[in-house]
């Protein structure tokens, strides 16, 4: 478990907080999405839950360590994988085999474990076969795969992805977001920033974030049902909501969905 | 403007001299080079000259690409001609006269020497970066450079540097491409004027790319600190060229070579 206990920090320089006295819990073996308008402190969230931040007052606990302890900030770091939005801007390695090992190479794990990590970690994204390949000859999809890979190599309990979708195509989304779903399922926490409430929908948890305080923790249905909630927090209702409202305005009773299969669902009673 | 695949100089064939071990590369390269410093006679350059040509062939890289780094260095060779082979009014038999301006026999034959000197050493040393991938040669100068680390050189912190420099070549060609596409589609042209204006006319181009670097160069920073590097102390690596005893016969036997051409030529 990752807990936030009464988490605040503050940019130095800046005049009010990114983070306000959050409180959360995130679990393994589930899916938590984070959504808020820009500057609502997503960022500063993962980058806290991966002790790169420490917080000015309250603290963040990943399993039981602190991540303010100097002393265990590798062991915090190689729990909680951290994946940013641009690709590119973070893969170091100058063939794909590579940048996935520069993680355990970190970690000091020896070479024969190495090569069955890098392999391992591959398999999971579906990059098997592109070992040798050039970074920048990588679809971005491919990219952002590889990125993950990379994280995913350093065998993390935990996984934090900021906006990983944010630049790629709808192909490349899918392949990143059915990636996630399979480490949900092999029992990994993942907390997955998006801008996209559709992206959103698909978690088990959705946290919203307001100035860097929660607005909203729950089920993604009720945050994605309540219209005036969605345009106070600046966020953009997902295709399946828009078409459930107009559904309500034309007289059908539709209850609260988040999903294409539960209106589906929900039609159909 | 297509983006190259493969950058610097590497000729990418196969070739004895291509899968010989960077490092062992490195150490004939540097024999190479003190012989060519030691040889004091006609005959002994000949030598040098046959151990190029015989490395040039032996490469498979063609003449033409072998040959081109002369080019760089044109300027360099006519001034050393010029220098040992003029003479201020000699009292030897001058070949040439113009004034008191005159060339001689010997201050000719000097000046070649050091012209071939100049050549050969540009043209064998540039097989090296030829014949070796930019991943190999950095690998290869980190482990030559790892002693170093005993007098706090920091080896491996370097060869992380040429190895982020080489991994974002491609990606900021590729930037640089899409900027220079942004600016003419703004009606910026790059193929007006004189090489100044030509040279000005780039600034709508590096100014984003030297603005778009640093903010890569900030995220790459968090990544990387985020997959737990901390420098080179207790890293292990995936790959680690070994010199296999091939590489150590033809290092050796090569040595020793130049040594017998250097000392006794």
């Amino acid at each position: 478990m990752i807990v936030f206990e009464a988490v605040s920090f503050t940019y130095p320089g800046a005049a009010r907080p990114a983070i306000a006295d959050l409180t959360l819990t995130i679990a393994s073996a589930s899916l938590l999405a984070v959504v808020g308008a820009n500057g609502s402190g997503k960022s500063t969230l993962a980058r806290l839950a991966d002790g790169l931040l420490v917080p000015d007052s309250g603290r963040v606990m990943v399993d039981g360590i602190d991540t303010a302890d100097e002393q265990r900030c590798w062991d915090v770091r190689s729990r909680v994988g951290l994946v940013l939005q641009n690709p590119d801007n973070q893969i170091v390695g100058t063939v794909v085999e590579e940048d996935v090992a520069f993680g355990p190479e970190n970690l000091g794990v020896p070479r024969e474990e190495l090569r069955s990590r890098v392999s391992d970690a591959l398999a999971v994204v579906g990059l098997t076969g592109l070992e040798r390949r050039e970074p920048h000859l990588l679809s971005e999809g491919q990219k952002q795969r590889l990125a993950i890979a990379g994280a995913l190599a350093m065998r993390p309990e935990y996984l934090v992805l900021d906006e990983p979708t944010a630049m790629l195509d709808q192909r490349g989304r899918t392949d990143v977001l059915g990636v996630l779903d399979g480490l949900k399922l092999a029992g990994r926490g993942v907390v997955h920033i998006t801008q996209d409430t559709g992206e959103a929908a698909r978690a088990d948890l959705v946290l919203a974030l307001d100035a860097g305080s929660v607005a909203y923790l729950g089920h993604p249905a009720g945050l994605l049902g309540d219209a005036s909630l969605m345009a106070e927090l600046g966020l953009e209702a997902p295709p399946i909501q828009v078409i459930a409202d107009e559904l309500r305005r034309s007289g059908f009773t539709v209850p609260e969905v988040s999903t294409a299969e539960e209106l589906v669902e929900a039609l159909w009673r | 403007m297509k983006v190259p695949v493969t950058f610097g100089q590497y000729v990418p064939v196969d070739s004895p001299v291509h899968s010989l071990d960077a490092k062992a590369k490195m150490g004939l390269v540097a024999a190479f080079t003190a012989a060519l410093f030691l040889v004091d006679g006609p005959l002994g350059m000949v030598a040098a000259a046959a151990v190029v040509a015989a490395a040039v062939v032996l490469s498979r890289v063609p003449w033409r690409i072998a040959l081109r780094g002369i080019r760089a260095v044109v300027m360099i060779l006519m001034i050393t001609l010029a220098a040992h082979a003029l003479r201020w009014n000699p009292a030897t038999v001058a070949l040439v006269r113009v004034g008191p301006l005159a060339v001689d026999a010997a201050g000719l034959k000097e000046g070649l020497f050091f012209v071939v000197r100049i050549v050969l050493l540009v043209v064998g040393t540039s097989l090296l970066t030829l014949t070796t991938s930019p991943v190999a040669l950095t690998d290869g100068l980190e482990r030559i450079m790892r002693p170093l680390a005993r007098v706090r050189f920091p080896a491996s912190e370097v060869a992380m540097m040429l190895t982020i420099a080489l991994r974002f070549i491609p990606t900021t060609a590729q930037e640089a491409e899409k900027l220079i596409v942004a600016q003419t589609a703004r009606g910026a042209r790059f193929d007006a004027g004189g090489p100044i204006a030509r040279a000005r006319a780039y600034a709508p181009v590096l100014v984003p790319l030297f603005v778009n670097l640093f903010r890569r160069a900030d995220d790459l920073a968090t990544a990387m600190e985020a997959r737990c590097y901390r420098g080179g102390v207790g890293r292990t690596r995936l790959h680690e060229s070994r010199m296999r005893p091939r590489d150590w016969a033809v290092l050796c036997l090569g040595t020793l070579v130049l040594a017998l051409v250097g000392i006794t030529l």
